[in-house]
């Protein structure tokens, strides 16, 4: 990830990746492609940073919520495994 | 009908007829139901993200059907008085669809699916052997060698 530091900027003009490849589906089920949009720790990451429109950006939370509940994905990492 | 899909986690202890028995019992559930058996997914054992009922692996069972709106109550009924069965999920995919057509839609995908698994097969094998030539090729450089 880029990350600004210091006086140095950078911008890189991010896409929502759904909308630019409309054959991407968000499923609850795929957990190896949500894990992509969460951190290590399992929280999700936010949209300024991953750069999903608003309108994917819902659909995904709303999918990673579905995967936790059913055990697909972390609700945290803190604990050993 | 409404298109409904089921997600369920089966004790990973159970052996495969055991297994199948719990398969079997909800999908008998629900034809008893009227309902409609679009896809039945077994993903057979799997590591979970967090522990359930103290266990870190379990099977998981995809039921996708189509059923009347009191058909989620009484399989979730079930599925939650059944102790083999770990957890489960239950998501609306879509309102007053036409059975027979997702099913007719399912089969077809099946057998594109099944096509694209044996090209992609043929084309493993291809590289295979061509991989299998090189190495035959650099066996005999390192024989000049000596």
């Amino acid at each position: 990830m880029a990350y600004n530091r210091g006086r140095m900027t950078y911008h890189r003009r991010k896409v929502c990746r759904f909308c630019a490849d409309s054959s991407l589906v968000i499923d609850y089920k795929d957990s190896r492609m949500l894990r992509y949009f969460t951190t290590e720790r399992g929280k999700i990451i936010p949209r300024r940073i991953s750069g999903n429109c608003a309108k994917h950006q819902r659909m995904l939370t709303v999918a990673i919520k579905r995967a936790r509940n059913i055990a697909l994905l972390p609700f945290t990492t803190s604990t050993i495994r | 009908m409404n298109h409904y899909e089921t997600l369920y986690i089966v004790n990973p202890e159970l052996d495969d007829e055991n297994l199948k028995g719990v398969v079997d019992k909800f999908r008998d559930l629900i034809e008893k139901e009227k309902g409609v058996i679009v896809k039945l997914e077994e993903w057979g054992k799997q590591r979970l993200a967090y522990l359930v009922k103290k266990f870190d692996h379990g099977s998981y069972v995809l039921m996708d059907y189509c059923g009347g709106p009191g058909i989620t109550a009484e399989l979730e009924r079930d599925l939650k008085l059944d102790d083999r069965i770990l957890k489960f999920q239950t998501v609306k995919l879509a309102d007053d669809v036409e059975p027979q057509e997702l099913v007719q839609r399912e089969e077809e995908a099946k057998k594109e699916t099944a096509a694209a698994t044996e090209e992609q097969a043929q084309e493993v094998e291809e590289t295979a052997q061509e991989e299998k030539i090189e190495s035959d090729t650099s066996d005999k450089e390192v024989n000049n060698g000596i």
